[in-house]
């Protein structure tokens, strides 16, 4: 069999996913490698996925572990045999000069055809998706960044268009070797004033970036009222007293969200993403949880949305289940593409966490148009049926995007939501 | 906005201060320039391009000598040394004027006279000595460029000591020259006449000539201008010159000792001092060192509201440093998102000599005098099939690659046609690219240009044709 080269790219393992990083190759240099073994870890800012081996053949790889490469990208070769392919049997202009015995067209072709691990399907749903510009950047700057392990895709160039050049990572480098050769001595040093450098980098740099994005993109309105949900508590109360049959202690986040589905019923525009100038609304509710995990240092922290898919279709029991496990899988850092994108809607409590009766300004969760923001209760006395009653208030905060939501329906999709919270048993139907 | 109120006035018309007016035309400002002389200063006019017309002239003459190598018979040859000149000035006149038209073209308000700052923001522009105008404007450019510096107790413009101006409208050639200074400009001048017949001896006071550009360089260059008849004095300083009314007596101090020389005429080119007096510029309180002004990367002198650009702020003294300085400037001016300040790492330097020298980045010696592990390339022209179809194969193209990164820390060329090679090391040092991307990159056969390939590939051991 004549002597063929298959190359392997970078895979694009979810639809937001323009570039991985080489976290571990899991197999030698020479290796003869099956297809379906495990092959390397491939990290992107989001999450880390095992991937396997494609073809059979022996292994050979083009691109180091810890570095960074937009998908498509030329990771390793699989060789028929136990030879490192020279440019001549890797260029496809090459390989057509040969004589047709030696490499049979097909072959030739199959040479070109890079493969990679099937992609994770999340092509149905426009997800909320993290768009990342592709990464300008001079090789020097890239060689650069090898060298002193830095990530280029963490720094703001400073070249023509933002284009990433040597004094960028220079720079960073530097700020690395300061920071490491003065963070210790910061500790024991009173009379330093800074207590801590961050750098906008990895999570806080594409925190930033989105909200940022949200607040320019968008026009978003808030909106804040209370919810009476002294019957709901009740309610719930009954479920946590079934704790132990259920499985789950239920929680008022899981009512929440019912109660959205319903209000989403009445007002579907709340469902909806604006992606290329267009509003698509979705029959599927997706939700998104806004999910804090710790940051990188004691000073910092960390947010990222998680998303639990179909909540039109389960019941109390099955969201809270599945929002307690999402949450888990998140913070955990084993979270899967699904996990991490899709989402329709936005959640995001600060209840339990901010003072009762908190209103806030939620920033939209983009391209999702509408986001819930409810915080820690209140208890009140309000007027019922002309008596003084001692009531527990659920401050909410609405935001939405007025470029796809009006008004009206805005008002009509609380008024739905307060009306399934006040009157619970709006949630059975 | 009234009739002398500008968001940009530029004081001087030369390669900084026209290009500075078009630019800030096209981003909207309304601009005047005020020029004393002719549009398109020095470079244009008494500089860059008067030059390379007059070496054009030495470099036919240069070929026809040899033409019986090339199978070529000439029966008559000679010099029309006052032909040669008119050309030269025709070449300038054209080019003026066409900057005279990029100007108007651009709505930019040319202003003749000589501008002196009255306050932070107004300059008044007088003619012959009379006041003609008073100009106010939101920021001012000083654009006005640097003249020849004189030996201490020599001043060059006098009938037989000259200035690169006298040079180059000489009315006849000289038996005998006396170049003083061995950069540039004094180089290009001595293998101008070197080629027309004239003994040419240079003074230069370092220990080679060409200080500026890598040692070995200088070396080679030497070697091939005493083949065509140049006499170099290093370590050498002219100390008095006596004019008389046939000749210039030179007194020479070498290490040796003094001897004194007579020269048909001598030529002072001994570096340029800005143009920074006659303009008030302390009165306003823009800080001048060494005579040029002191500017930030921006251009910006201490005074917010005036800035400066070319030779008035400093070296390399080059047209090309001083345009994108008037790029950078103006656009900052403007709040441009693209704007940025030069790359002062990478600023080309040509000499148009026979051979040419071109030049960009480190040389060796600042190389490894900034601590960079280093690998060299070199290629001579002798390997370049091109080269030596031209019959012009004297010459190499040396490469200094940081061994760490592949990146090409500086070029150094001597030999045919390499100010016109030198641009490539210039853009893949903008790029950053490496000597990889370098390496990688398909350069034409059969050109010149494969030589700076094969200098770079020798860099890594991978030179095809050495």
């Amino acid at each position: 069999m004549a002597y063929t080269v298959t190359e392997y790219v970078m895979p694009k393992l979810a639809m937001a996913m323009n570039e991985g990083t080489v976290a571990d190759w899991l197999v030698q240099d020479g290796d003869y490698v099956e297809a379906g073994i495990p092959l390397a870890a491939i990290e992107t800012e989001k999450v880390a996925y095992d991937v396997e081996s494609p073809v059979s053949g022996y292994f050979y790889s083009v691109v180091p572990v810890g570095q960074t490469v937009d998908c498509g990208t030329l990771l390793a070769h699989f060789c028929t045999e136990p030879r490192r392919p020279d440019a001549a049997d890797t260029s496809a202009n090459n390989s057509t000069d040969l004589p047709a015995d030696t490499l049979g067209a097909n072959e030739a072709r199959s040479k070109r055809d890079p493969v990679a691990p099937s992609v994770v399907d999340s092509a149905s749903d426009t997800a909320a998706t993290f768009e990342l510009k592709r990464l300008k950047s001079s090789p020097l700057a890239r060689k650069l960044g090898k060298q002193l392990n830095i990530q280029l895709d963490a720094l703001t160039g400073s070249g023509p268009g933002g284009r990433i050049v040597k004094r960028d990572v220079m720079a960073a480098s530097e700020n690395k070797t300061h920071q490491s050769a003065q963070l210790p001595t910061a500790a024991t040093e009173v009379s330093g004033d800074i207590l801590a450098t961050l750098p906008m980098s990895g999570l806080r740099k594409t925190i930033a970036n989105r909200m940022v994005q949200s607040l320019q993109n968008t026009a978003q309105v808030s909106c804040h009222w209370e919810s009476d949900i002294t019957r709901l508590l009740a309610q719930r109360a009954e479920l946590v007293e079934q704790e132990e049959l259920l499985g789950t202690r239920v929680s008022v986040n899981a009512f929440l969200i019912k109660a959205l589905v319903y209000a989403i019923r009445q007002v579907p525009i709340a469902n909806a993403n604006v992606v290329n100038d267009e509003i698509v609304i979705h029959r599927n509710i997706n939700m998104g949880m806004a999910i804090s995990i710790p940051g990188s240092t004691e000073y910092d922290s960390g947010l990222m949305v998680g998303v639990l898919h179909n909540v039109e279709s389960m019941g109390l029991v099955a969201i809270d289940k599945g929002m307690r496990s999402l949450i888990a899988r998140v913070r955990n850092g084993e979270a899967t593409s699904d996990d991490l994108s899709g989402s329709t809607f936005t959640l995001s409590s600060t209840a339990g966490i901010g003072p009762p009766g908190l209103k806030t300004t939620p920033v939209l969760n983009q391209p999702n148009v509408a986001l819930l923001g409810p915080s820690t209760p209140i208890e009140r006395p309000m007027i019922k049926d002309g008596e003084v009653k001692a009531c527990t208030m659920l401050p909410l905060s609405f935001t939405f995007d007025h470029r796809a939501l009006d008004g009206e329906p805005a008002a009509r999709f609380m008024a739905a939501l307060n009306n399934a919270l006040e009157k619970p048993s709006l949630l059975l139907t | 906005m009234s009739e002398n109120k500008y968001n940009l006035i530029v004081i001087g018309g030369g390669p900084g201060g026209y290009v500075a007016a078009i630019r800030a035309s096209q981003l909207g400002m309304r601009v005047a320039l005020v020029e004393k002389d002719q549009l398109g200063g020095v470079c244009l006019n008494w500089g860059c391009i008067p030059t390379k017309a007059l070496l054009r002239s030495a470099e036919i003459h240069h070929l026809l000598k040899a033409a019986s190598a090339f199978g070529l018979r000439v029966s008559e040859m000679g010099v029309d040394w006052s032909a040669v000149v008119a050309r030269s000035r025709q070449v300038a006149g054209q080019l003026s004027k066409g900057v005279a038209h990029l100007l108007k073209k651009n709505k930019v308000e040319i202003i003749q006279g000589h501008g002196t700052f009255q306050s932070t923001n107004s300059i008044s522009v007088s003619r012959d000595g009379a006041e003609t105008v008073t100009l106010s404007a939101d920021h001012i450019i000083v654009a006005t460029g640097a003249r020849a510096r004189d030996l201490p107790g020599i001043a060059a413009g006098s009938d037989r000591i000259w200035n690169y101006r006298q040079a180059m409208t000489a009315t006849a050639l000289p038996s005998s020259l006396l170049v003083v200074g061995s950069g540039a400009i004094g180089i290009e001048f001595a293998s101008l006449f070197a080629e027309f017949g004239v003994a040419v001896s240079v003074v230069e006071m370092a220990d080679r000539i060409l200080p500026n550009e890598d040692t070995e360089v200088s070396a080679y260059a030497k070697a091939q201008f005493e083949k065509r008849g140049i006499r170099f004095l290093t370590e050498a300083k002219v100390t008095s010159m006596e004019e008389t009314a046939t000749s210039v007596e030179a007194v020479i101090e070498t290490n040796t000792g003094s001897s004194r020389e007579v020269f048909d005429y001598a030529l002072i080119a001994v570096g340029v001092v800005a143009n920074s007096d006659s303009l008030s510029l302390e009165k306003v309180g823009v800080e001048l060192k060494n005579s040029s002004i002191v500017i930030n990367e921006w251009g910006q002198t201490r005074v917010p509201s005036i800035w400066a650009i070319g030779d008035v702020a400093g070296g390399p003294w080059l047209a090309h440093k001083a345009s994108h300085e008037a790029v950078a400037t103006v656009e900052h001016i403007a709040r441009h998102p693209n704007a940025h300040p030069i790359n002062r790492a990478n600023i080309p330097g040509c000499t148009y000599s026979f051979p040419q020298i071109a030049s960009i980045g480190m040389t060796e010696q600042q190389a490894l005098a900034a601590n960079h592990k280093i690998r060299k390339g070199n290629f001579p022209f002798i390997g370049n099939g091109k080269a030596l179809a031209l019959g012009d194969a004297d010459g190499f193209i040396k490469t200094i690659v940081d061994d760490d990164t592949g990146e090409i820390l500086g070029a150094h060329m001597v030999g045919a046609e390499v100010t016109e090679l030198i641009h490539s090391f210039v853009l893949a040092r903008e790029l950053e690219a490496t000597e990889d991307e370098v390496g990688m990159t398909m350069f034409p056969h059969p050109t010149l240009s494969e030589a700076l390939h094969e200098s770079v590939l020798s860099a890594a051991g991978k030179a095809l044709h050495i």
